[in-house]
């Protein structure tokens, strides 16, 4: 409900402006909301593609009826907060202060989790830190926005992410790099600190065995763009522990995203099936089989993807795209794998895709 | 006075007609059955809420104008969600004031090839920032009001059962229904998939193709049946803005304002059709339209008092439940059934009944159309 601040009229509909007057409207908060229904709805809709998925009726404390969508499960006669924690954590430490680190650490703050950013410069931090502010306020109003900032702060420092439930790792795609995080991270926090990797093609259990205590390291892998892609791989690797992937596991649910546990494999379940078939598309492509425009447009056609795959490569970025290839060749030992040298090629004329205006298509 | 001449229903169920053939075969049935040719009619008013999603056909006031070419005068389309068709025969009495015999039919295609578009389209008929956003899909919102309905008054499943066995029965004997021959046990309702808890598959209509013509006239004729009264009332597109989750206020509204111009009292009504697009909703509509006192529906039901056989036969062609639910067209056909019985004209399905009343809901309450016929 939004209400008038000039002629003070109660509207039910989200008005931007009082259609009586033209004056400025807010949300009128009724205090708390108690569930007093639950259903749990099993079939996906266009807008709601993923089921199940509750809708909770809520009513505050002056009688007005509310509902809500959520992914966790309610009782009647419970306090419905919309900044849920039963993840049982409270605080996440974000590492890295790229796209996914952002998406990640917004997603954190905005569930109401309170969030430490850590990049490698304190200035860098902050910066990771007005974005998210600026995400949160893209849907959210400024005295919840204010409020949930309270909550996130910037640092340079290791040391100041020990007080966190969880921290979640997402540098670089280089596994000396992500090693030496993980080390830093494994002396800085108490083992019962769960951490979790971002990882999109690296072993997690290598990375575990960067620190003392493999069992609290997990993989919680994230899809770009993390606002509305709604899976998260959670990744086991050898010696996780049941406790350390229940609590990614859960805290993903808490986060609004749809977990799926998988084993320690090399490109979890998406890039495994993904990669291999982006890179045949390109050897489509070197064998003249079609041209680009054809390749993309029979796959729309024929298999319903939304978009082809040699313009999927230009959003995702050759080089990114090769070094997965790499990474799945090294893993698996097939040189099946071997990224196309059409790819290779392009590299090295620094056709990485929309990142550099020119990949298979011109942007 | 106002007569209701003549009625022409399709067969209700997941048909290869479309829009054109829906319209052409239920009007020409109706016009048979009334002995009145195209040119007696002087208006059409059709009644279809979908065409738009579904058929990317709007313009279907002209579309029958497309199939029937030789008429050319007023026809206008009417939608009120799945009211469409008690508010169109609504709307249809008040040109009576110029016109002799006036023609309505509500006609749907609502099965589609892209499975996701269906639900879409009937999406539309909810509120779209309140409801849709949240998630709450159709199926959603009315298991939001059963669980309400068994929390305050004790409902149960078996209730919500008892239901659907009622009306898949009372389908078998009707075969224009959609579920004409399909024999459906209580077993087989209990085990039903859950579609948004508490509601299974059973307890949801399906989602049917199919028209229904009723012709509206000032004139009397040895087959008429009179149309003592009709109403139509509106209420918030969602229920989150009422008071009351387990009543519409428009249906009680619509309901009293019939009864009134009918002169009649509801324990005159010897047959009903209410809106059971769940079935949660036919056992709301007996406590709105005054046939028990809120939350005692379940009595009913439990007693077999709106069964074929029963003191209120409720729903005698299967309901949307049983016989179809195309949206347009449900208004019309309830219409078109309680014609019938009043006739004596309902076959294997027939009861005893003096006045019938026909209670038709758009969405979650948005809109209910009430009608009400009497024997001649």
């Amino acid at each position: 409900m939004i209400s008038c601040s000039s002629c003070t009229k109660n509207w039910a509909y989200p008005f931007s402006s009082c259609p009586a007057c033209g004056g400025k409207t807010e949300k009128v908060s009724g205090g708390k909301r108690i569930v007093k229904g639950a259903t749990q709805v099993f079939v996906p809709s266009r807008e709601h593609p993923v089921a199940p998925y509750f809708v909770l009726l809520l009513q505050d404390e002056e009688n007005n009826f509310s509902a809500v969508k959520t992914f966790q499960a309610y009782k009647i006669g419970e306090e419905y907060s919309a900044f849920a924690k039963k993840s049982g954590v409270k605080k996440i430490g974000v590492v890295g202060s790229g796209t996914m680190g952002v998406g990640i650490a917004s997603l954190c703050a905005s569930s109401g989790f309170a969030v430490v950013v850590k990049s490698r410069k304190v200035g860098t931090a902050l910066q990771v830190v007005e974005a998210i502010r600026k995400r949160l306020s893209n849907s959210l109003d400024e005295k919840t926005v204010s409020l949930l900032m309270k909550s996130v702060s910037a640092t340079e420092k290791y040391s100041d992410l020990s007080s966190c439930n969880v921290v979640i790792e997402s540098v670089s795609e280089i596994a000396g790099v992500k090693k030496k995080v993980f080390e830093e991270l494994d002396a800085a926090t108490p083992p019962t600190t769960v951490l979790a990797t971002n990882t999109s093609s690296l072993s997690v259990t290598e990375l575990a065995s960067a620190t003392k205590h493999p069992e609290r390291v997990a993989g919680m892998h994230f899809f770009n763009p993390v606002s509305r892609m709604q899976l998260v791989e959670v990744i086991s690797g050898k010696k996780t522990s049941k406790k350390s992937s229940q609590t990614i596991f859960e805290l993903a649910a808490a986060l609004g995203k749809t977990p799926i546990n998988v084993r320690d494999t090399p490109g979890f379940i998406v890039n495994r099936l993904l990669l291999p078939f982006l890179n045949d598309a390109v050897l489509l492509l070197e064998q003249n089989v079609a041209s680009k425009e054809e390749i993309d447009s029979a796959v729309k056609l024929g298999l319903n993807h939304p978009m082809g795959p040699l313009e999927l490569i230009d959003l995702i970025g050759v080089d990114v795209f090769v070094e997965i290839m790499h990474e799945l060749e090294k893993q698996t030992g097939d040189n099946h794998y071997a990224p196309a040298k059409l790819a290779l090629q392009m590299i090295e004329e620094g056709k990485l895709g929309r990142k550099t205006k020119q990949g298979f298509y011109g942007y | 006075m106002i007569f209701v001449n003549g009625v022409g229903k399709t067969k209700f169920g997941v048909l290869q007609d479309g829009l054109p053939e829906l319209i052409y075969k239920s009007t020409t049935e109706c016009l048979q059955d009334a002995e009145k040719e195209l040119s007696d009619i002087d208006a059409v008013f059709v009644a279809n809420f979908a065409g738009g999603p579904q058929s990317s056909q709007l313009h279907l006031n002209s579309l029958f104008s497309s199939v029937f070419s030789e008429f050319g005068k007023c026809s206008v389309r009417i939608e009120a969600a799945c009211a469409s068709g008690g508010a169109a025969v609504n709307q249809a009495i008040h040109s009576l004031h110029r016109c002799k015999n006036v023609l309505v039919v509500g006609a749907e295609k609502l099965s589609h090839p892209d499975a996701k578009q269906t639900p879409y389209s009937i999406g539309l008929a909810g509120d779209r920032t309140l409801d849709q956003s949240s998630g709450m899909i159709f199926p959603a919102a009315y298991a939001l009001i059963a669980q309400q309905h068994m929390l305050q008054h004790g409902t149960t499943l078996d209730d919500l059962a008892l239901v659907s066995l009622k009306n898949h029965e009372n389908a078998n004997l009707n075969e224009k229904a959609h579920f004409f021959g399909k024999k459906v046990s209580h077993k087989q309702i209990n085990e039903s998939a859950v579609v948004c808890s508490p509601l299974r598959l059973f307890d949801c209509s399906p989602i049917s193709d199919g028209a229904a013509a009723v012709l509206l006239s000032t004139e009397k004729r040895s087959r008429s049946v009179e149309l003592a009264g009709s109403a139509v009332a509106t209420g918030t597109l969602s229920f989150l803005q009422r008071k009351s989750l387990t009543s519409f206020p428009a249906a009680k509204k619509a309901t009293a304002e019939a009864l009134k111009q009918s002169t009649l009292s509801i324990k005159d009504i010897g047959v009903a059709e209410v809106h059971d697009c769940f079935t949660i909703a036919e056992l709301i509509a007996y406590e709105d339209i005054g046939l028990c006192k809120p939350g005692e529906s379940k009595e009913l039901i439990r007693k077999g008092d709106t069964k074929l056989n029963g003191s209120i036969p409720v729903n005698t062609d299967g309901g949307l439940k049983a016989d179809g639910h195309p949206i347009g067209a449900s208004g019309v056909a309830q219409i078109v059934e309680v014609a019938l019985q009043l006739r004596g004209e309902a076959g294997k399905r027939q009861v005893s009944a003096k006045a019938g009343l026909c209670h038709n809901v758009g969405g979650v309450g948005g809109t209910v159309a009430v009608t009400i016929l009497k024997k001649v």
